[in-house]
């Protein structure tokens, strides 16, 4: 449980670290991938909703404390919560290692994590948002996240084979062996 | 319902409800919050780590920019290369147009200390060879300029015109061998003649073949039958004394290989080589001394 933690911890730090230094250099007009919100996404299809959620929370706090003083803290934390729950309750429903579902509901991540930040933004008057940013910043996290959820869901279902304890692993040896 | 799905749930419940709790602390206290203090501390914490990862791997976060940027890294490239030029052409123009401007500046002062009345010319081209010592001004006859006027610059004498189209002139410089000007030293007032040498000093040869003559001493011009040059320009300065030769080397004040501006004096008569018939008066009827009365 410690080594699994600690596993999921390196990775966090590493996603950060991405975010902060290699994400701005891949921006496109303005819009950069989420490598935090990959990581989650990644987890939740490996691992389920439960490792999902929690990562997710964990994952989103880390994002909110490190994104300065004009943050919120609990915005990113509440989304990707909530992001990681609904995702990894949608899990079942990929069929086999399909990597069209993973970057279709990657994309679904996406443009939720987006939308709900933004809702909360607007509805707790923190944003100078408009919809027009709201819908631009929608398409491309979708975009983005849909691109990249293939890449993330092996190295996240490889560690959540490595360092089992998650839904995954309960369900692999319900199963006799894991799933993916 | 299975206990582990409750479990899941409560927990779900329980992280949207800390998520909550925590929007709404850190909304009602600002940036003077625990949440906030906790922020900073995160920031101080994760932001060595960054830059040290920063350092890392920039050259790739780079070179994955300016892949990403190769199309428009290249129409700025062009464009700024395209500025460069321009800069680089505007600063050459500004150069000579403030050597030009402090030229001419130095020739106004040379102008009003004369006091003559002179014309602008630019040297449009110099001699085509090496050993013709004459050159090309954009100024003729157009402006006023006519055959045998003299010209000169910050310095001194350049030399005289020899021949005048409309819109054009050449000088005979003061450098040429088929050149001879009358002039005297500043100082004593000795008069001779200058010959222009090409590349070298002038000659300068005295009426006076005995006179001692010091080295440094100033040579100006002199009024002389036939010449429109005037009187008292400087020409240069006697290089040493004189030994057993009769000729005197004249170190020219002019630099005659970066003339790219001179003046042209308009006012200054021709001086006469006879006195004019019917402009002579005559002479008075002095009495003679009366040689009857000597014994």
């Amino acid at each position: 449980m410690i080594a699994r933690a600690a596993a999921l911890g390196i990775v966090l730090l590493v996603a950060l670290l991405l975010q902060a230094v290699v994400a701005p250099a891949l921006s496109v007009a303005g819009w950069r991938p989420d490598f935090i919100l990959l990581t989650v996404v990644g987890l939740a299809l490996a691992d389920g909703p439960g490792p999902g959620a929690r990562y997710g929370f964990v994952a989103g706090l880390a994002a909110d404390l490190l994104s300065g003083g004009n943050h919120l803290v609990g915005i990113n934390a509440l989304v990707f919560l909530l992001v990681g729950d609904g995702l990894g309750r949608l899990r079942p429903y990929l069929s086999g290692t399909a990597h069209a579902g993973e970057a279709a509901l990657g994309g679904l991540a996406g443009a939720v994590a987006f939308g709900l930040f933004g809702v909360l933004s607007l509805l707790l008057d923190i944003r100078q948002f408009t919809w027009q940013v709201l819908a631009e910043g929608i398409v491309a996290t979708a975009l983005w996240t849909a691109l990249g959820s293939p890449l993330a869901v092996r190295p996240m279902s490889a560690l959540a084979r490595r360092f089992a304890g998650g839904e995954a692993a309960a369900a692999g040896a319900a199963a006799g062996g894991p799933r993916w | 319902m299975p206990e582990p799905r409750r479990r899941s749930r409560t927990l779900l419940a329980v992280l949207v409800l800390v998520s909550l709790i925590l929007i709404t602390v850190d909304y009602r206290q600002g940036d003077g919050g625990a949440v906030a203090a906790i922020q900073r501390g995160a920031l101080a914490v994760f932001g060595p780590v960054a830059e040290g990862f920063a350092t890392v791997v920039r050259p790739v976060g780079g070179f994955f920019s300016a892949v990403g940027e190769l199309g428009s890294l290249r129409e700025r490239n062009a464009a700024l290369e395209s500025d460069l030029q321009e800069l680089r052409r505007q600063q050459v123009h500004m150069a000579d147009v403030e050597r030009e401007n402090a030229e001419l500046r130095a020739q106004f002062d040379m102008r009003q200390r004369l006091g003559f009345t002179t014309t602008v010319g630019r040297v449009i081209a110099q001699p085509p060879t090496s050993v013709e010592r004459s050159v090309l001004l954009d100024v003729g006859a157009n402006n006023g300029l006519l055959p045998g006027m003299a010209v000169i610059n910050e310095f001194g004498l350049v030399g005289k015109l020899t021949e005048v189209t409309a819109g054009n002139a050449r000088v005979e410089l003061l450098t040429s061998p088929n050149a001879r000007y009358g002039v005297r030293l500043a100082e004593t007032g000795e008069q001779g003649f200058l010959t222009g040498r090409g590349a070298n000093p002038f000659q300068l040869e005295l009426l006076d073949t005995e006179a001692e003559i010091e080295a440094g001493a100033q040579v100006v011009t002199q009024l002389f039958t036939g010449t429109a040059i005037p009187d008292g320009i400087p020409v240069g300065v006697i290089e040493a004394p004189r030994d057993a030769s009769r000729f005197l080397a004249v170190r020219p004040y002019v630099d005659f290989t970066r003339l790219t501006t001179v003046q042209v004096v308009l006012d200054y008569p021709t001086q006469p080589t006879e006195l004019p018939e019917e402009e002579r008066l005559p002479s008075p009827d002095l009495p003679r001394p009366d040689l009857d009365d000597e014994p």
